[in-house]
C-alpha cells in the first residue's frame, strides 16, 4: 500500500543524486584536465577523445549504486519514523533501483554509442562490445544485447554494492570501520597467497577451475564468445544477493548512538 | 476502537536486562503517563512498540495484529523522541511534506497555529534547531500527523517554562478537538500529574504500578502523629515511606486503610503522585521491617 | 473562580466545588455562562475527562446545565441553593472543629461564646 509512496520518496532522493554524479563525473575527467592542461600551458596534448574514453560512466554508476547502498541507514531511520516497514522499504528501494539502472544503462549505452564511438572510432567499448558482439551477425540484435548485458552487469554491481552497504550498516560506526580496514587487507592477503601458489604450480593451468572460467564466460574452441552462459550465471548471481539483500533489510533496526 | 497490546515484551543488551516481561494496554482515547528513572527502560519499550528495535521476546498488537513489519498498524503511531531520526541536512517544510505523504495526511492549520505560536523558523534545516526547538519541531509533527498513538518520549526537553505551558495547553486542545491515545514517557511528574489519566511506572525494566490516576491516589495516604500512635496505626499497612522531624513521624501508605479507629492525635490525608513515585522507585525498605519491631 | 489544587483531594471533587465557589461568591453569575471544559482544562493542565466529572457533579447537583451547542451555563437559584446546603454543613465543617480545637486549649463554652461574640463585634 504504502510502496509506490515510498518509491516516489526514494527515487526523488536518489535520482538527484545520480544526476549530480554524472555532473561531477564529467568534470573530474572532461573540464578539469582541460583546466590544467590550460594553466600548464599544454594544451596540445590535451585530447578530448582520451578523456571520454577514460571516462568510466558504468563503473561510476555502479560505485553510485554502492553508496546510496551504504546510506540506507539514513533512509531507514526517515522511513521508521513514519512507520514504514522493513519489507516495504525493501520492495520500494528495489523498484528505484531497479528504474535507476534502467535510466543509467540507457544513459551509458546512449553515451557509447552515439558519443564515444563516433568520437573515438572504437569499437569495443565495455565488455560486450570487446568479447560477445562477435556472436550476432544481426548489428541490431546485437544491441539489444548489450543493452541486457550492460543492465544486467549493472543490476549485479548494484546487488553487491547493496549487499556490502546493508550489511555494514548493521554494525556501528566503529565496527564499520574495522570491517572496513580489516577485510581488503585480508581479502588482498588471501588473493596474494592464492595467485602465487596457482602461478607456481602449472598443474592448475588446465584444471577444472580455468574450465569453469572459460565455460562461465562463454569461450567456444572458435575462439568466439557466447553471451549466454555469463547471463545465466549474472541472473544466478542476483537471485542469490537479492535473498541476502532481503535478510539484511530484514535485520535493521535503530542503533544505539 | 483502536488498542495498543503490548504482551510479554522482555529485551536484553547484553547480560543487562532493560526490559523484563512488560504487559501493558493501551485503550482508546486515554492519556498515559509513562514514568521512571533514567534508564527505567521506557524509551527502549516506546522504540520497542513502534519496531524501531527488536524485541527479544514478546509481541506488540494493535487490534490483535501484530505491528511488527506492518505498515498499516505502524502507519497508526508516531513517537516522539530524543533522538532524531530526520537528516540534519533537510529543510523542515520538505521533513513535514514527506512524512505528510508517508502518514496520509497533516493538520496544517494546527501547524500553521503551532509554528506562529512557538515562533519556530519553518525555513531551516533540521540540524541547525536548537535543543528547544528540535523537540518543538517534532512534537509539532506528532500533533499534527492522523496517527490514533501519539507516544512522546521526554517531550518538554530543552524547553522553557513558557513554551512548555504552552504545549501542555496544545496538548489538551488538540486532545479534545482530535480525542485520541497519548503516551508520555517523562520524568516530569507535577507536570502532567494532572494531565495523565492512567500512570505505568516502571523501575528497572519491570512495570511496577499500571492504573488509573485517580485509583492511584485514592490509595494513597499520610499517616502523621506522634511517632508512637503512627506506628500502631499503621501496622500491617503497606508502608512504602516515611518521614520524621522529631517526634512527629508521617507514614505514607499506598493501598487501603482497614476500619481500624483513627487516634484522634493522628491525622490522615492524601501526598500526590510525585511522592508515590519517588517512594515506589527508591526501593524503600525498612518501612514494613521496621513497624514489626 | 481562582482554582488552586492540592493533592489531598481528588481533582475532579475539586473542580466541582471550585465551581460551587465561584458561584457562590458570584464569580459565575445565574443564567451566565461558565467556561467549557476545554478551557479548564487548558488552564489548569487538567485531563478534561477529569473536569468533565467534576463539571457532571455541579450538573447532578442543577446547579449548571448543558445548553446544546451553546456550553454550560448557570442554573438559576443556583446561588441560593448552594449558600443554603453550605449553611446545612456549617456545624459539620466548622463548629465540630471549632469545639475541638477550644477544648484542646481549654477554653470554656462561656468564653468561647464570648469570642464569637467579638468576633461580630469587629
Amino acid at each position: 500500500m504504502k510502496t509506490n509512496k515510498v518509491t516516489k520518496f526514494l527515487f526523488r532522493k536518489q535520482i538527484i543524486g545520480l544526476g549530480e554524479m554524472y555532473v561531477l563525473l564529467f568534470a573530474a575527467f572532461l573540464v578539469l584536465p582541460f583546466i590544467f592542461s590550460l594553466i600548464s600551458g599544454s594544451l596540445s596534448d590535451y585530447s578530448l577523445a582520451d578523456q571520454m574514453r577514460g571516462t568510466w560512466v558504468t563503473a561510476a554508476f555502479g560505485i553510485y549504486m554502492f553508496a546510496i547502498s551504504t546510506v540506507s541507514y539514513e533512509n531507514f531511520k526517515f522511513l521508521i519514523q513514519n512507520g514504514v516497514s522493513r519489507p516495504t522499504f525493501f520492495n520500494s528501494q528495489i523498484i528505484v533501483n531497479g528504474l535507476l539502472i534502467l535510466i543509467g544503462n540507457t544513459f551509458n549505452l546512449a553515451y557509447q554509442y552515439l558519443v564515444l564511438m563516433p568520437l573515438v572510432h572504437a569499437k569495443n567499448t565495455n565488455i560486450f562490445m570487446s568479447s560477445y558482439v562477435g556472436y550476432f551477425h544481426n548489428p541490431f540484435v546485437g544491441f539489444i544485447f548489450n543493452y541486457l548485458f550492460s543492465g544486467l552487469l549493472l543490476m549485479v554491481g548494484a546487488l553487491s554494492g547493496m549487499v556490502i552497504g546493508n550489511f555494514l550498516t548493521l554494525f556501528s560506526k566503529f565496527i564499520q570501520r574495522i570491517i572496513l580496514i580489516v577485510t581488503p587487507i585480508v581479502g588482498y592477503i588471501t588473493v596474494a597467497y592464492t595467485a602465487s601458489r596457482v602461478i607456481l604450480d602449472d598443474r592448475f593451468q588446465m584444471t577444472w577451475v580455468a574450465n569453469f572460467a572459460k565455460f562461465i564466460l562463454g569461450y567456444r574452441s572458435t575462439g568466439a564468445y557466447d553471451p549466454f552462459p555469463m547471463i545465466v550465471t549474472i541472473v544466478i548471481m542476483s537471485v542469490v544477493m537479492l535473498l541476502i539483500v532481503r535478510y539484511l533489510f530484514s535485520k535493521k533496526q535503530l542503533k544505539r548512538e | 476502537m483502536s488498542i495498543l497490546e503490548v504482551s510479554h515484551i522482555s529485551k536484553s543488551f547484553g547480560s543487562k536486562h532493560v526490559l523484563s516481561d512488560i504487559n501493558l494496554t493501551f485503550e482508546e482515547n486515554k492519556i498515559y503517563g509513562l514514568l521512571g528513572r533514567n534508564g527505567a527502560g521506557k524509551s527502549t519499550l516506546l522504540s520497542v512498540i513502534t519496531d524501531r528495535n527488536f524485541a527479544n521476546n514478546g509481541e506488540v498488537k494493535i487490534d490483535s495484529e501484530d505491528v511488527r513489519d506492518n505498515d498499516s498498524k505502524l502507519g497508526m503511531m508516531y513517537l516522539m523522541s530524543e533522538v532524531n531520526l530526520y537528516s540534519n541536512g533537510s529543510k523542515l517544510t520538505q521533513i513535514i511534506k514527506d512524512s505528510e505523504s508517508l502518514y496520509g495526511g497533516f493538520n496544517h492549520e494546527l501547524a500553521d497555529r503551532l509554528i506562529k505560536e512557538f515562533g519556530l523558523d519553518i525555513n531551516q534545516k533540521f540540524g541547525k534547531l536548537s535543543t528547544g526547538y528540535n523537540s518543538i519541531f517534532k512534537l509539532i509533527l506528532a500533533l499534527c500527523l492522523p496517527v490514533q498513538f501519539v507516544l512522546l518520549d521526554e517531550p518538554v526537553l530543552g524547553l522553557d517554562a513558557n513554551h512548555r505551558e504552552l504545549f501542555y495547553s496544545e496538548l489538551i486542545q488538540s486532545y479534545s478537538d482530535n480525542p485520541r491515545t497519548f503516551i508520555i514517557s517523562t520524568h516530569l511528574i507535577e507536570e502532567v500529574a494532572n494531565i495523565i489519566s492512567d500512570v505505568i511506572v516502571l523501575d528497572q525494566g519491570r512495570v511496577i504500578l499500571n492504573q488509573p490516576v485517580e485509583d492511584v491516589l485514592a490509595k494513597n495516604h499520610s499517616v502523621v502523629g506522634p511517632e508512637k500512635d503512627v506506628k500502631q496505626y499503621t501496622k500491617g499497612l503497606n508502608v512504602i515511606g516515611h518521614d520524621m522531624i522529631g517526634n512527629i513521624r508521617a507514614n505514607y501508605v499506598y493501598g487501603d486503610l482497614d476500619d481500624r479507629v483513627l487516634p484522634d492525635t493522628v491525622q490522615l490525608s492524601n501526598f500526590d503522585l510525585q511522592k508515590l513515585f519517588i517512594f515506589l522507585t527508591n526501593q524503600y525498605e525498612g518501612g514494613t521491617d521496621n513497624e514489626d519491631k | 473562580m481562582k482554582f488552586e489544587f492540592n493533592s489531598s483531594e481528588p481533582i475532579y471533587r475539586q473542580v466541582a466545588e471550585q465551581i460551587e465557589d465561584a458561584i457562590a461568591s458570584g464569580g459565575f453569575e445565574e443564567g451566565g455562562q461558565i467556561p467549557s471544559t476545554t478551557e479548564i482544562s487548558k488552564e489548569f493542565h487538567i485531563n478534561p475527562a477529569t473536569v468533565l466529572k467534576g463539571m457532571n457533579i455541579a450538573v447532578s447537583k442543577n446547579l449548571i446545565e448543558k445548553r446544546r451547542g451553546l456550553g454550560m451555563f448557570v442554573q438559576a437559584g443556583a446561588r441560593k441553593r448552594i449558600l443554603s446546603e453550605k449553611r446545612s454543613d456549617f456545624f459539620d465543617d466548622f463548629v465540630e472543629n471549632l469545639v475541638r480545637e477550644a477544648q484542646n486549649l481549654n477554653i470554656s463554652e462561656d468564653e468561647l461564646l464570648a469570642l464569637v461574640k467579638r468576633g461580630y463585634q469587629q
